[in-house]
């Protein structure tokens, strides 16, 4: 065999025995996609009218023209709505309004009398559209039926008056989303030095032998951890901050939709609190990555990959009504406890959720960090934390239950 | 006769792979006491059982009067370790590395100071205590490493492989600190594959493979009862008989 060959055959050899490399290439990609995949397919499949993810949604209509551009412009409605599965309520104006101002609406549209007469005078006439800028459906519709309206009537143009029914802080969101990453990843170099550092210097043994028990160890390097989380989250605030300081400079005066309002001090605290049960979260999952991984590149990699789809589903549920999604999807983002830090600061900044569902959202963080935490400390006090053969018990259970049997 | 240390037919399996196998030793206190073997004869392992890292699958250890592993946390406050393969701090200097496990052990103040000055002056390392121990030559490390072992003043010393890539010099100063840990009433448990080091610094000596013990006694002891001259023609004879 040529000396590339050999060479070749012993570094894909040593890949193939790597649990690390098969993680990277072959799990990594395949769940990266799926995810997409899955998000992508809720999304828009809930859209298609007949396809196996479609979920209808609802909307309601008011027309008081009764002449041929109002008929016109109501099967126009129809038709669209029809064509991506929207029930469509036909209501009386000042029912639709009250929809509006209750919030219990995501789109009406209103056809108002002089529609036809407009249109026939002046070639323009308008018609009433009150969108929630939050819902992304709700959004593409309208935009879909002005569009094929438009060019249903030919040489005439309707031009739709929008109102939001809900604003989108798109800047407030965006500074929760990133806020929420950079809670997610700053505690990642401390963790992971923290825990698989020590065993990669082969400094752990010695630490163990010491008069300390683990749970102060652990105690010690959780609180450093938590330390150098908060130390990043404050520069990333900072830089946000300058971030949203430049938007507001840059689009003053034009764009006042996308400006960023001010948080108010209960905003503020939620926001704050959400952010630090991520980091502790963070933590704690890391912590346990940490014990199974024998190096810093090892954890840093199974941080990455494991933290994947908690980011993936933080950016979909920023930008997305949550009930909006599909059961089915909405049942995945709830079970996985990050998604519930951009919950928290959606119900608080966009939606004004009762207390009772940002508090859910935050003691089920919690929850998982107290659980996660416990995991991580039965870890930190088996054998293998120092031994690296792997040890078995015969008649033992098998797995993480394992750590919970009685001495 | 005071015991530091006794294991008592004690066993340690990894799977099917049998590291110590019904291993009996009693070390006196205040004794040099080394335990050679060929590499995987089951050393570390014995060292981390009696450091109560590692739980024995059956049998029986004391290791100055606590029971291993239930008593270890009481026990490790008088046991100093060097284990085979370690690492300091690099980001600290000598000196915090041996504040920081001094502290662990409970010193504080003026007596930690006065005790980190005297073991860094017993390793030769007080002229660059407050460099950081990443410039450190893989010597002055390794003795750095011994430094911290003794930080706490332990009455139980273990020390693997002591003299590991260490320098002629080197070597004979942690061979005079051992003895000097000795003649202090400190028991040192060495575990190495430098017979020349065992014979010049143990007063008793235990050879294992496979985990078990094949033989125990002073140097003269084992000459005779093995018919060798040497603790190298003692050893080789063993092991190869055993390993036949």
């Amino acid at each position: 065999m040529r000396a590339w060959a050999v060479v070749a055959k012993k570094e894909v050899k040593e890949q193939l025995r790597s649990r690390k490399a098969l993680f990277t290439l072959i799990i990594i990609p395949v769940l990266m996609w799926l995810g997409v995949g899955l998000m992508h397919a809720f999304i828009f499949g809930a859209m298609t009218p007949t396809g196996p993810l479609a979920t209808p949604m609802d909307m309601h209509l008011a027309v008081d023209d009764k002449g041929p551009y109002g008929l016109l412009a109501k099967q126009v409605i129809y038709a669209v709505a029809s064509n991506m599965n929207v029930v469509v309520h036909e209501v009386p104006y000042k029912k639709g309004m009250e929809l509006v101002h209750e919030g219990s609406t995501v789109l009406f549209i209103w056809i108002p009398a002089n529609f036809t007469r407009c249109l026939n005078e002046t070639g323009t006439a308008r018609i009433g559209v009150w969108v929630d800028m939050t819902s992304t459906r709700a959004s593409t519709v309208a935009h879909a039926i002005i569009s094929v309206l438009n060019s249903v009537v030919a040489e005439k143009r309707v031009d739709a008056v929008q109102t939001p029914i809900r604003k989108m802080p798109i800047t407030l969101v965006m500074l929760s989303l990133m806020l929420m990453m950079s809670a997610l990843w700053g505690p990642m170099p401390t963790v992971t030095s923290s825990f698989a550092g020590e065993r990669e210097r082969k400094t752990l043994e010695v630490l163990l032998v010491t008069p300390v028990s683990r749970h102060s160890i652990l105690l010690g390097k959780l609180l450093a951890s938590g330390f150098s989380a908060a130390l990043y989250m404050g520069s990333s605030v900072v830089g946000l901050a300058i971030y949203n300081g430049l938007v507001k400079w840059a689009t003053a005066g034009v764009m006042e939709e996308f400006a960023s309002p001010a948080l108010t001090v209960e905003q503020a605290l939620v926001v704050i609190a959400a952010a630090v049960l991520t980091v502790i979260l963070s933590i704690s999952v890391g912590i346990v990555i940490s014990c199974f991984a024998r190096s810093v590149k090892d954890a840093e990699t199974y941080y990455s990959a494991i933290f994947m789809l908690p980011i993936m589903l933080m950016s979909g549920t920023s930008f997305t009504r949550f009930d909006e999604l599909p059961l089915a999807i909405r049942i995945v983002i709830l079970a996985i406890p990050f998604s519930h830090g951009v919950l928290m600061v959606n119900n608080a900044l966009i939606y004004g959720a009762p207390w009772q569902a940002i508090a859910f959202n935050a003691a089920y963080m919690l929850v998982w960090s107290v659980g996660a935490l416990v995991v991580g400390a039965k870890l930190f006090e088996r054998e293998e934390i120092v031994e690296t053969r792997k040890i078995r018990r015969p008649g033992g259970r098998r797995g993480l239950l394992r750590l919970f049997r009685r001495p | 006769m005071e015991l530091a240390v006794g294991l008592y037919d004690v066993s340690k399996h990894f799977g099917p792979i049998v590291a110590v196998d019904h291993l009996t030793l009693e070390i006196r206190r205040g004794e040099v006491f080394g335990l050679l073997g060929p590499n995987g004869a089951g050393k570390t392992t014995t060292v981390r059982m009696i450091c109560g890292l590692l739980k024995p699958t059956s049998g029986r250890i004391v290791v100055l009067g606590y029971e291993m592993p239930r008593e270890a946390l009481k026990a490790r406050r008088f046991i100093g370790l060097l284990p085979q393969e370690s690492d300091v701090y690099e980001s600290l200097t000598g000196r915090e590395n041996l504040e920081y496990f001094g502290r662990l052990y409970g010193l504080e103040g003026e007596k930690l100071a006065r005790r980190v000055e005297e073991v860094l002056k017993l390793v030769g390392l007080e002229e660059r205590a407050d460099d950081r121990a990443g410039e450190y030559s893989g010597g002055m490390k390794r003795r750095l490493m011994v430094a911290r072992a003794i930080i706490h003043d332990p009455e139980l010393v273990i020390l693997d492989e002591p003299t590991m890539g260490l320098d002629v010099f080197a070597v004979r100063r942690i061979r005079r600190l051992i003895r000097r840990l000795a003649e202090g009433g400190r028991t040192v448990i060495l575990t190495t594959n430098d017979l020349e080091d065992a014979e010049r610094t143990c007063d008793r000596i235990a050879i294992i493979d496979k985990g078990r013990l094949l033989a125990l006694g002073t140097v003269r002891e084992l000459e005779e009862k093995f018919q060798e001259k040497g603790l190298e023609e003692v050893f080789v004879k063993l092991v190869e008989g055993d390993q036949a």
